[in-house]
């Protein structure tokens, strides 16, 4: 079966809403299953639509300078350039299309145009749907006078470019229940592949006017492959494939948004591949509510609540190689980040390297699990986003008015740390360099699973289990530098199963001892003092609370000696 | 002893006798009303600030009324009354929210939300929910604390033990 669908889905739908509901903020989102979907290749032949500007022939002429059969080829793309905006050329395509971007910089003045919008406000005004407005039980409690309301899924239908500068839709249905939206498919653009056709990623640049929420947005388009340009200053997302089965983001620069550079969101059958990202304000790479490893062969429904303990991890369902995120307050997220593949990339100078957790409410994919990290630099991740005058500017000043260059952090990490995982089980980091980060090298925490809104008592120790950190090298660098972190490992001591072996360690981590694997047979409670410890940090907050008593997180740790 | 970034302080004192932290303007909570350590609280403090202090355990409503509880509205105050810079909060551990730092809805997050990181409590007789409080010993400030939560208040066992290296 590809889909459920109709009154059935209604009721299975309905009954699966706590899974459901919508994430950080995005709209209502599930997985598609069963998934059918694959990495997609890359292509130089089929039908194309060009998008150029006026200086495209310049610009070509001086980037491939020297290169004449490469120019030649350029330039007789560039005869049959028909758009002047990357939009106009996705609307004029269909499935299986190529955009191809020449040289030059695009900031989608129709698409810039058309209002942002709200609820009851032009364009779309009833096109949203309110989500987790909560009420209190008797007596009655605080009440949001805010309603959470989101853009539906007919939004982005009716009105593309509203919100977004650059929109893909691949799913043009009406959505009849707005609040439990029908499963993904794609049924038109699918296959698309957007690709700047300058020398260099640089040569292309995408530039959102930083009030819409994306710049540009893969919604329910499978099989996208993005390539070769520049994209930045999206008001949240510079790049943003949602419900996508299949994708490929390769060469892409993803910088200035205000939380994510490139981000995936219940997504599967993805690649990120020599990707960059800077100067994002929560990560440059977010590949969150990703599918678990074995829901992609059906071993467990995604949209229900399961884990991959019996069937194992299976295959990674997203990957990310060879990419370099730096300068951002953390260079990766992923909340829900299941069975990612990520090797052979760079994460530093970021307030914290990576994280993936199972803290926050309504990701498809809890508990967090499986990722498989492996021969990656994670190191000098000390960058202070949240020094007083740092957090007292982004007060301040709205996103829009804001220098670009400038990080204001959206979420609250602990700088100066390499890696956190914060409520994952089934995780091996392995043959990483994780050096230079003054906190420590990596953080173990284990997360209950009411944090995330999960209030079933069974599930409330079902994090931080069977996680291996096996053949790193801390705090030295590949070339044999010794750069220590401060601590190696810090773990809250809880679990089964967790266990450390064939670690190079320079630092003390704390629990002094950890164990071999396989670890301890039954679940540990959590160690009290390193709880209480990251307590204080939940009440970060740059309007009323900047720097919580109690919580170092946002002091620079002393460099380690 | 040490453990992370916090080193035990004291941890077992439980309830103080009603009348302890002279000063307090306000009650200690009596045995079968209003709120109550479950078990033993942990009051430890960071390894990088010295003054800073934190208690986690489980508070209990020992009372025959449901409490709303809002953390923000918690004070820790010093042996002389004085309320203390801290936070406190329904949880013990970290959290974090839905919404970015400067993307909240402007009426304030929605209760589920609020809820969900133990920034309100909805606590019925006889139930337990985990719980922290964060403060400062600024100069002059006194031990013991106490926490504050309106209609009564909870003491928390004065620092002791060995700090952080």
């Amino acid at each position: 079966m590809r889909a459920l669908r109709g009154p059935a889905a209604a009721i299975v739908l309905a009954l699966l809403w706590p899974a459901l509901a919508s994430a950080h903020p995005e709209r209502i989102a599930a997985f598609e299953f069963p998934v059918t979907g694959h990495v997609p290749v890359y292509r130089t032949t089929g039908p194309s639509n060009v998008v150029c500007k006026a200086n495209s022939g310049k610009l070509l002429r001086k980037e491939f300078r020297g290169q004449k059969k490469l120019l030649r080829q350029r330039l007789a793309t560039l005869n049959r350039c028909r758009f002047a905006d990357i939009q106009a050329a996705i609307n004029k395509a269909q499935s299986g299309y190529r955009i191809l971007i020449m040289p030059g910089t695009y900031t989608e003045q129709p698409s810039r145009h058309v209002p942002v919008g709200a609820p009851g406000q032009p364009p779309c005004a009833n096109d949203y749907v309110t989500v987790e407005e909560g009420t209190g039980p008797p007596p009655g409690g605080p009440r949001s006078n805010d309603k959470p309301d989101r853009a539906n899924r007919n939004y982005v239908i009716k009105c593309p470019n509203s919100k977004n500068l650059i929109a893909v839709v691949g799913d043009t249905r009406p959505e009849p229940t707005p609040k439990t939206p029908t499963p993904p498919i794609c049924v038109q653009l699918c296959n698309l592949q957007i690709e700047g056709m300058g020398k260099h990623p640089q040569n292309v640049r995408i530039v959102g006017d930083r009030q819409k929420l994306d710049v540009l947005r893969i919604d329910r388009a499978n099989g996208a492959y993005l390539r070769n340009f520049e994209i930045e200053q999206g008001a949240f997302n510079d790049v943003d494939l949602i419900e996508v089965d299949g994708f490929v983001v390769k060469d892409v620069i993803a910088r200035y948004a205000q939380n994510y550079g490139i981000l995936s969101f219940t997504a599967t059958h993805g690649l990120y591949d020599h990707d960059t990202a800077y100067g994002n304000g929560d990560s440059g790479l977010y590949p969150g509510s990703t599918m678990k490893g074995c829901a992609t062969d059906g071993a467990i429904n995604p949209n229900t609540y399961g884990t991959c303990e019996k069937p194992g991890c299976g295959n990674p369902s997203i990957e990310i190689r060879n990419s370099n995120s730096y300068d951002n307050t953390l260079g990766y997220s992923g909340t829900a980040g299941n069975s990612t593949y990520v090797h052979d990339n760079r994460f530093h100078d970021n307030a914290t390297g990576l994280a993936t957790d199972s803290f926050a409410s309504g990701h498809p994919g809890m508990p967090q699990e499986c990722f498989h990290w492996d021969n990656n630099q994670i190191y000098s991740n000390n960058r202070n986003v949240f020094a007083a005058a740092r957090q007292t500017y982004c007060k301040n000043t709205p996103f829009a008015l804001r220098k670009p260059t400038i990080v204001c952090p959206q979420f609250q990490t602990a700088v100066g740390s390499g890696i956190l995982i914060g409520g994952g089980s089934r995780d091996l980091l392995t043959k990483n360099w994780i050096y230079d980060n003054w906190r420590d090298g990596v953080f173990l925490l284990s997360v209950p699973a009411t944090l995330r809104g999960d209030n079933d008592p069974t599930h409330q120790e079902d994090t931080s289990d069977q996680n291996r950190f096996i053949d790193n090298t801390m705090g030295t660098t590949p070339a044999g530098k010794r750069m220590p972190n401060g601590l190696e490992f810090l773990w809250d001591s809880a679990g089964q199963g967790n266990c450390f072996e064939g670690n190079k360690m320079q630092s003390p981590s704390d629990p002094t001892s950890l164990p071999a694997c396989p670890g301890s047979a039954v679940y540990m409670p959590a160690d009290p003092s390193v709880l209480g410890a990251a307590a204080p940090c939940t009440a970060w907050d740059p309007n009323n609370d900047p720097e919580p008593v109690g919580c170092d997180w946002f002091t620079t740790p002393a460099k380690p000696k | 002893m040490t453990r992370g970034r916090l080193a035990a302080l004291g941890g077992a004192l439980a309830l103080l006798a009603a009348g302890c932290g002279g000063g307090s303007k306000t009650q200690t909570t009596a045995k079968g009303s209003g709120l109550a350590w479950a078990g033993t609280p942990r009051v430890m403090r960071s390894a990088n600030l010295p003054r800073d202090r934190v208690v986690i355990a489980r508070v209990r409503n020992a009372g025959a009324t449901t409490l709303h509880l809002v953390a923000a509205r918690l004070r820790v105050r010093d042996a002389s009354g004085r309320a203390l810079k801290g936070s406190a909060g329904f949880s013990t551990t970290f959290a974090h929210g839905l919404y970015g730092a400067y993307q909240q809805p402007a009426g304030g997050e929605p209760v589920a939300e609020q809820i969900r990181l133990g920034k309100v409590v909805y606590l019925a007789p006889g139930a337990s929910v985990p719980f922290y409080a964060a403060w400062r010993l600024g100069p002059g400030a006194r031990e013991p604390v106490r926490v504050d939560y309106g209609s009564g208040s909870l003491a928390v066992p004065p620092a002791r033990g060995q700090t952080a290296p």
